[in-house]
């Protein structure tokens, strides 16, 4: 056994593996605008549930519009942060009615929920029944996390962490573009 | 040597009756092996699943929300008599790489490739290395038989018993 | 003087102290001043004195709740009760290189005082100048990315938010760190040893021979530490697990890995003068590893690589693997030529063919941890999505293995050296045979089913069977002293290692699962044993409240906790196991009661056999310590032979050797015959 051939070799090994690693080191550069999902480009999963006001919300009814679905949670800081832009969206579209919002609420209680909703404003449906298991149909990791439901009822984009009205819109307009109006 | 001989035989039956044992008995224990039901398959399925808000942690062993709620629902579906691979399915039509088992397809394949092969390539490297050296391995010379009878004729004189008189067992 | 000053005083005396000594120990190497190497050890002593102070003023931080440093104000709470504010120290990142530092001070301390009258031999003046480097190296993460004295303003009446509540609720806490890291900073000395071997070309066994009882202390240490650490995952975890193959555990099994081949191919080198290389590059990699597993779980870079670039201490720490590595290889390069072995392996079933297999069994285990931990990172840095890896990879890659490795340990303890013949074989593992047997037909018989794990069973009472076997012999032939020495005591850890196989095959093969929703005075069955809740109490405690849950279990009361943390709002739960010879019971809350819900959600765990677990390591330790005393027979000349010489072959038959190295397992009989 030549002892500084092998050494030579394992050498070479190592340099490749830290190559590798001081790769790995590096920035991952621009966070992407949309997070991935195996649910993006699929038909949204069904979300029909109680809501706060203590009648039913189905995204089925929204067939024909945009629908920006919010999980978010009373108790979160960065959803706090977000919320203004979620009204602003919301308020931008009341009119056309070609877009709007359902939040989802995660572990929460009834009335946090409606003082935070008088406090801040926004007037959409909030789902409070069995959201745990709608949070793992849409993959849910961390909150908040919006899902952008197109009118056919498939799921255009997921954007994790806070939204911005205008970073929705943009989305929006691209898809429609893209798709040759819709 | 007589009783050497039937010291062996009786080792030789000792053996065989060892094996009829041990056959019989793995035959027995390799049927009537119940499958995992209820909590137990629950735990065994969510220990595949990565608990997506943790590090390097399991569905199984996180008390994190996402944990809890994954197991409620593993849970569920395994009340509801889902199969193992709908179950798995179904979180990896949700989650990114939320499956604990790479696949054995693309790139997860050289993580079961590569240790085959490394090990295979071991054994191989040491299984040259000593047929070679066994090959290359000396015949007694004349200056070892020599020593040899040196040491015979010594101890034919002395009565001096060769070191170590064999295995107390 | 202000905690904060005393601190950056020792950390400043013990970096001065290190690179005086590392410098000057060398200097005088190399120019030939023995006044110069002399002087080294005043040095070893200034960095303990160094470390020690700075330990003392963490300490007292601590314990006076000085929140003016920040890592006291970060981790540390007037809530917390004494022990773990001691345990703080190494609850978090810079308070653990701090351990680092003390431990690694003590070691270099004692191995100036061990070695006093040697300081003027070069190979150990060398060991002295590699153990100054490293401490230099840590003592430089303390002055930088890691230190631990840092100044803090805080508001009067201010109070830290206490350790992680997970680290603040059971008494191995402080135990396990201090354990695990005297094992993983242990295999520091042998290394040193080995580049004092290297540099100075003395490459015979007299280094290995004298650092034994080092490697020896560190392995066991790391042992007893990983275990501990399994046993404090399964009182405070509350999912009765105990290993779940998490890169914090991989990162102080791979060492465990590398180390154990050592131990096992060191005799091969030290008999038979053969794997010199292997050997060092063995020892080599075991302090690698050690390094690798800090930069593993301290950077962050298992979260995901790109976390990595956010701090300093990983990109160091990844430097200081290189140079180890690249320092390693090429001394190994340089020494080539001296390095041949000068033995051969004749026959593959012979003793050191055994250990040639065993080499690599647990070469090939240490790879598919090394590659299980860093694939996904690779996947990751080439922008390849991600990839995960856990459990069900480690366990289908180490089950074979680890059968593999039981196999050995069966037939390898009593194959001779060169050569066995197949009717010796015949006779000495006939009966461990039927002790296999017996274990696989009474696991039958007990209920236990499943191919599997009948065939770990079985191999497992096998492997018992030959080392109870050669413990038998070697007590008839030298009575109770027989039971000591390397021989002995490693048939102790292999009788250990044996019994934590059998309890993990048992419990992780067999046990019972429920969850259950309940409440006040409901009544469940889980494997034949009822279950009755009876009530909460609710106490208020500094740190938080704490719900307790009072469930009777065939007619035993078992109290499970829950403690809702007031500073973190984290709610932990403390599991109530009571442990049993043949099986535990374990208690958990998945969910206290709540005001909306008076319901209590229940989770219980029978798993047969895994106390002994516990068991097994403790033997584990305990035979590494009968391993380390002298061995029969040669106690009386004098302790251990030493030789220095360059190349020394003890290839050559030693034949005062046969009753005393292998008191058993060698047969003088059978090479002749």
């Amino acid at each position: 056994m030549n002892v500084r051939r092998t050494a030579l070799v394992v050498a070479g090994v190592m340099v490749l593996l830290f190559g590798v690693l001081i790769v790995a080191t590096r920035d991952s550069g621009d966070p992407t605008e949309t997070a991935s999902s195996p649910l993006v480009g699929k038909d949204a999963p069904a979300l029909a549930s109680e809501s706060l006001d203590g009648g039913t919300v189905d995204l089925r009814d929204y067939r024909g519009q945009w629908v920006l679905v919010n999980f978010f949670g009373t108790w979160c800081v960065p959803c706090q942060i977000e919320h203004p832009e979620l009204v602003r969206f919301s308020e931008q579209h009341a009119a056309a009615g070609d877009a709007s919002v359902i939040s989802v609420a995660f572990k929460d209680e009834p009335e946090d929920l409606r003082a935070f909703f008088d406090e801040q404003g926004g007037d959409w449906p909030v789902v409070i029944g069995d959201t745990a298991s709608i949070a793992l149909d849409y993959g849910v990791v961390k909150l908040p996390e919006s899902f952008l439901v197109a009118p056919n009822g498939v799921i255009a984009a997921k954007v994790a962490g806070g939204v911005e009205a205008a970073q929705i819109d943009r989305v929006i307009d691209e898809a429609s573009g893209g798709s040759g109006g819709g | 040597m007589a009783e050497q001989r039937s010291a062996v035989s009786t080792r030789r039956v000792a053996w065989a009756l060892l094996a009829l044992v041990v056959v019989a008995a793995l035959i027995i224990g390799a049927f009537g092996r119940r499958s995992l039901e209820g909590e137990d398959r629950v735990q065994a399925l969510s220990a595949q699943i990565k608990c997506v808000t943790c590090v390097g942690e399991s569905v199984a062993g996180s008390q994190s929300d996402f944990a809890v709620n994954a197991r409620e629902d593993i849970r569920t579906r395994v009340e509801a008599g889902d199969s193992d691979a709908e179950i798995f399915a179904y979180f990896s039509s949700r989650y990114d790489d939320v499956l604990l088992n790479p696949s054995a397809s693309g790139a997860g394949a050289l993580l079961w490739v590569l240790p085959v092969v490394v090990f295979g390539a071991a054994v191989a490297g040491a299984v040259v290395t000593v047929r070679q050296r066994g090959e290359r391995g000396e015949r007694p010379t004349a200056d070892d038989r020599r020593l040899v009878a040196a040491a015979m004729a010594e101890w034919r004189q002395t009565g001096t018993a060769p070191e170590g008189s064999g295995d107390g067992g | 003087m202000s905690n904060v000053a005393l601190g950056r005083l020792g950390v400043t005396i013990g970096l001065v102290a290190a690179v005086m000594g590392a410098v000057g120990t060398a200097i005088g190497l190399l120019r030939n001043r023995p006044a110069m190497v002399q002087s080294s050890r005043t040095y070893a002593w200034a960095v303990l004195a160094g470390a020690a102070t700075a330990v003392v003023a963490m300490e007292r931080a601590l314990i006076t709740r000085d929140f003016t440093v920040e890592y006291v104000a970060e981790h540390g709470s007037s809530a917390t009760p004494p022990l773990f504010n001691v345990a703080t120290m190494w609850s978090a990142l810079e308070g653990s290189i701090l351990l680092w530092v003390i431990i690694l001070s003590g070691y270099l301390a004692s191995v100036a005082w061990r070695f006093r009258r040697r300081v003027d031999d070069h190979l150990v003046g060398w060991a002295m100048v590699t153990l100054f480097v490293i401490a230099t190296f840590f003592f430089l993460l303390l002055m930088g990315p890691t230190n631990p004295f840092v100044g803090a303003t805080v508001p009067p009446g201010f109070d830290g938010p206490g350790p992680n509540p997970l680290l603040q609720n059971h008494i191995l806490v402080a135990f396990h760190p201090p354990l695990l890291y005297l094992g993983y900073v242990g295999f520091s000395v042998p290394f040193a040893f080995a580049v004092g071997a290297l540099v100075t070309g003395r490459l015979g066994e007299g280094w290995l021979i004298e650092t034994r009882r080092w490697t020896l202390l560190a392995w066991g240490a790391l042992t007893g530490g990983i275990v501990l650490g399994a046993w404090w995952s399964y009182e405070v975890l509350g999912w009765g697990g105990y290993w779940g193959w998490d890169p914090v555990e991989i990162a102080s099994f791979m060492p465990w890995l590398t180390g154990t081949a050592f131990l096992h191919s060191v005799l091969v080198q030290e008999r038979r003068g053969m794997l010199r290389v292997w050997n060092l590059a063995l020892l080599c990699s075991t302090f690698a590893l050690t390094i690798f597993g800090t930069f593993l779980t301290r950077s962050g870079v298992v979260n995901s690589v790109h976390a990595f670039s956010e701090g300093t201490v990983g990109p160091v720490l990844l430097g200081g693997f290189g140079v180890v590595v690249a320092v390693s290889i090429g001394l190994i390069a340089w020494r080539g030529d001296q390095l041949r072995g000068e033995g051969r392996i004749d026959r593959a079933m012979s003793k050191e063919g055994a250990l040639l297999a065993n080499n690599i069994l647990f070469a090939a285990f240490t790879f598919v941890m090394l590659l299980g931990t860093t694939f996904p990172l690779i996947v990751e840095a080439l922008n390849r999505g991600t990839l995960s890896i856990g459990e069900p990879y480690f366990e289908r890659m180490s089950g074979p293995i680890g059968l593999g490795l039981l196999v050995l340990m069966a037939f390898a303890p009593v194959l001779p050296w060169r050569n066995a013949a197949p009717e010796l074989l015949s006779k000495r593992l006939l009966w461990p045979a039927w002790c296999g047997a017996a274990a696989l037909v009474l696991a039958v018989l007990l209920g236990a089913r499943g191919v599997m794990p009948l065939v770990g069973i079985g191999l497992a009472g096998f492997a018992g069977g030959t080392a109870i076997r050669h413990l038998v012999l070697a007590f008839r032939r030298h009575g109770v002293a027989g039971l000591f020495g390397r021989a002995s005591g490693g048939m102790v850890v292999h009788l250990g290692l044996v019994i934590v196989a059998l309890a993990f095959t048992v419990s992780s093969a067999y046990s019972s699962n429920g969850q259950f929703t309940m409440a006040e005075g409901d009544t469940v069955e889980l494997a034949g044993h009822t279950l009755t809740y009876e009530g909460v109490t609710q106490r208020d405690l500094p740190q938080g409240l704490e719900f307790t849950m009072a469930v009777r279990i065939d007619e035993q009361v078992y109290e499970p906790k829950v403690t809702r943390y007031a500073s973190s709002g984290q709610v932990i739960g403390t599991p109530s196991v009571k442990t049993g010879l043949a099986r535990d019971i374990y208690l958990a809350i998945s969910a206290p009661p709540t005001e909306s819900e008076p319901r209590i959600t229940l989770r219980a765990i029978i798993q047969p056999g895994i106390s002994w677990l516990w068991v097994g390591g403790l033997v584990m330790v305990i035979g590494t310590a009968m391993a380390a005393v002298p061995e029969a027979g040669r106690r009386k000349r004098g302790g251990i032979p030493t030789s220095n010489e360059p190349g020394t072959t003890p290839g050559a038959d030693r034949p005062e050797d046969e009753g005393a190295d292998d008191a058993v397992a060698t047969d003088a009989g059978t090479v002749v015959g």
